[in-house]
């Protein structure tokens, strides 16, 4: 029998995790700590250098079944995807672990993540199930910060006017 | 006036407590969460009431409530009496030399932080030394990393031995001269060790230290004569103890109260007010700036009359055996347990830490499936989380006993841990990994 809180793609996320470790040459790397429990996670994220996709993301760290398990689905879910659309994918999964319905219409499939849907009645876990979430935001925010900081790459209409 | 007689206790001190009877004293046992009767298995982070303290508070405001120390109309002096009633008991309670020496915080930090301020703060310099234990609370911990920042003093760190028991010989190592302050907890919140506070008080006397001992642990469940610990200061907390929440207390010697400046300052702890400057009242009221949690410290002492009616050498003896049994029962049903604390059930109180398989299955899930079974622990790192490191893990979960729980409900813990193991069979049946 699957117990409500620890579906089967949950533990099995938990026993093989994807993207374990630190990704090469990180654009940006956050932590997603739970000063309560002493659980601490930590999401590094690279870019490809031209339209900002989201290159290779990755996480480390200890936590329970429920936020290992999240943030290894995170991996999948946003690799190959724009900034924006890991964003959607953020603001998704935390409308689908509180139950609050705060995204626009047309928000990614969730597939494997749906799987989480359980933790909405154990409010005191959706902050496990954030933890990688939260510090991809963060990461996101990180990098754009950073890629404002050096010269627009040589796609953008700016430069080709230069031309 | 408390009606004690109805305590589950028969008057022959070597009689085993009557669970029974004990347990039809809190109401909140009758709850069914999750579909099972609830086993409150949480009492370290705090004990359930019996009706004799939830009456004493109706009690309180239905015929008495009224400031203390102030109204000198019936209900006022009704107030006080009950208020001080209180003092006298829990001063009674650990063997104070009188009842001014007993100040009333909001609970053990507050207790603690006081010392840390009023004491430690007057007294330390550069080049001092704070000792503390690796077992500490972070409440017995931030304190003194606060006064050491401050005045420039060392904190340093008394290990556990590997059975994790106090070590009592790298603590005579420690200490020298420079030594002003030891602080250790009577029981450790994780670990269950008890430590040698009578041997530890000894042995910093002789260097001129002063011992500040966090009873949170240590009160709730064993005797407590603060002479014989010999100990300088003593902290507790009434929720752990049967009693509400919002109340603590600070035991200190006379000579070390008297001596020390006020912690808060404002209506109620003053003897003079001038414009520029104020005298300070006696003790205790120095140390009780403000309104205090009246209702609370009167119904604390419901609490303490009920656990003096128990017995507490009958108290400490059934969480001997209830840990004794724990243990067995654990080790036999679940060899893949890592169980933290000393193996011999009386060196340890009714705390039992552990980890499933060197933490394969996190302590939250581990907390979270026993939950489903109406199974109260506790998982994280119960706000030790220096001694986690010591211990090489991240958390743990925790079972601990109070006056109310049975052999039944340690099977139930067994029981529930079997549930855990069938849900999370994937992950430990794996080989485990190299270096994980």
């Amino acid at each position: 029998m699957t117990n409500p809180l620890y579906h089967d793609i949950i533990l099995e996320h938990y026993e093989f995790p994807r993207n374990k470790g630190t990704c090469t040459c990180p654009d940006a790397t956050s932590r997603g700590a739970n000063a309560m429990c002493g659980d601490d996670l930590l999401v590094s994220l690279r870019l490809d250098g031209a339209a900002g996709h989201v290159e290779e993301v990755c996480w480390d760290g200890h936590a329970c079944a429920i936020g290992e398990a999240s943030a290894s689905m995170m991996t999948e879910a946003v690799s190959g995807q724009d900034r924006a659309g890991a964003r959607r994918w953020v603001h998704a999964v935390r409308d689908l672990v509180t139950g609050r319905q705060d995204t626009p219409a047309g928000g990614p499939e969730l597939g494997d993540l749906e799987s989480l849907e359980g933790i909405r009645q154990y409010p005191v876990r959706i902050k496990c199930a954030l933890l990688a979430w939260e510090a991809l935001d963060e990461a996101l925010t990180l990098a754009e910060r950073a890629r404002a900081t050096v010269p627009a790459p040589a796609t953008e209409p700016a430069l080709e006017s230069r031309g | 006036m408390a009606v004690i007689d109805a305590v589950g206790a028969t008057r022959h001190p070597e009689a085993p407590l009557d669970v029974a009877s004990i347990r039809r004293d809190f109401p909140i046992l009758n709850e069914t969460i999750n579909g099972h009767p609830l086993v409150y298995l949480d009492n370290a982070a705090t004990s359930q009431k019996p009706r004799q303290v939830i009456q004493a508070l109706v009690d309180y405001y239905e015929h008495t409530n009224a400031n203390v120390h102030r109204s000198g109309h019936t209900l006022g002096v009704r107030a006080s009496e009950a208020y001080e009633r209180s003092r006298t008991l829990l001063a009674a309670f650990i063997g104070a030399a009188e009842s001014a020496e007993v100040v009333f915080t909001r609970n053990t930090t507050e207790a603690l932080n006081l010392v840390a301020y009023a004491w430690a703060g007057r007294h330390l310099k550069a080049g001092d030394e704070i000792l503390v234990t690796q077992m500490e609370h972070h409440s017995n911990l931030v304190p003194w990393q606060q006064v050491a920042e401050a005045n420039g003093a060392k904190l340093r760190f008394v290990p556990i031995t590997p059975t994790h028991r106090f070590d009592l010989a790298a603590y005579a190592g420690l200490l020298n001269p420079r030594v002003k302050l030891v602080a250790l907890p009577q029981v450790s919140n994780m670990l269950g060790t008890i430590a040698p506070v009578a041997e530890v008080s000894r042995l910093a006397h002789e260097v001129g230290a002063v011992v500040v001992v966090d009873g949170a642990q240590g009160a709730p469940h064993m005797p407590v004569d603060v002479q014989a610990l010999g100990c300088d200061f003593y902290a507790l907390s009434s929720h752990k103890m049967l009693g509400p929440t919002g109340v603590g207390a600070l035991w200190g010697r006379r000579a070390l109260l008297d001596a020390m400046p006020p912690f808060l300052t404002g209506g109620s702890m003053i003897g003079e007010v001038q414009w520029t400057h104020s005298t300070w009242a006696p003790l205790p009221q120095k140390f009780e700036a403000g309104t205090p949690n009246i209702a609370d410290v009167v119904a604390f002492g419901a609490a303490v009359e009920y656990l003096d009616a128990l017995g507490m050498d009958r108290v400490r003896a059934h969480e001997v055996e209830l840990t004794r049994y724990a243990l067995e029962t654990l080790r036999r049903d679940h060899p893949e347990l890592t169980l933290y604390g000393p193996n011999d059930p009386t060196a340890r109180a009714g705390v039992i830490s552990f980890n499933l398989k060197n933490g394969a299955v996190h302590p939250h899930d581990i907390a979270q499936l026993l939950d489903e079974e109406g199974i109260a622990v506790r998982a994280g790192h119960h706000c030790a989380r220096p001694l986690h490191g010591v211990l090489n893990t991240t958390a743990s979960a925790r079972a601990s006993f109070y006056v109310y729980n049975t052999p039944e409900e340690v099977d139930a813990l067994s029981h529930g841990i079997g549930v855990v193991k069938r849900v999370f069979k994937r992950v430990l049946d794996r080989p485990a990994e190299s270096g994980a």
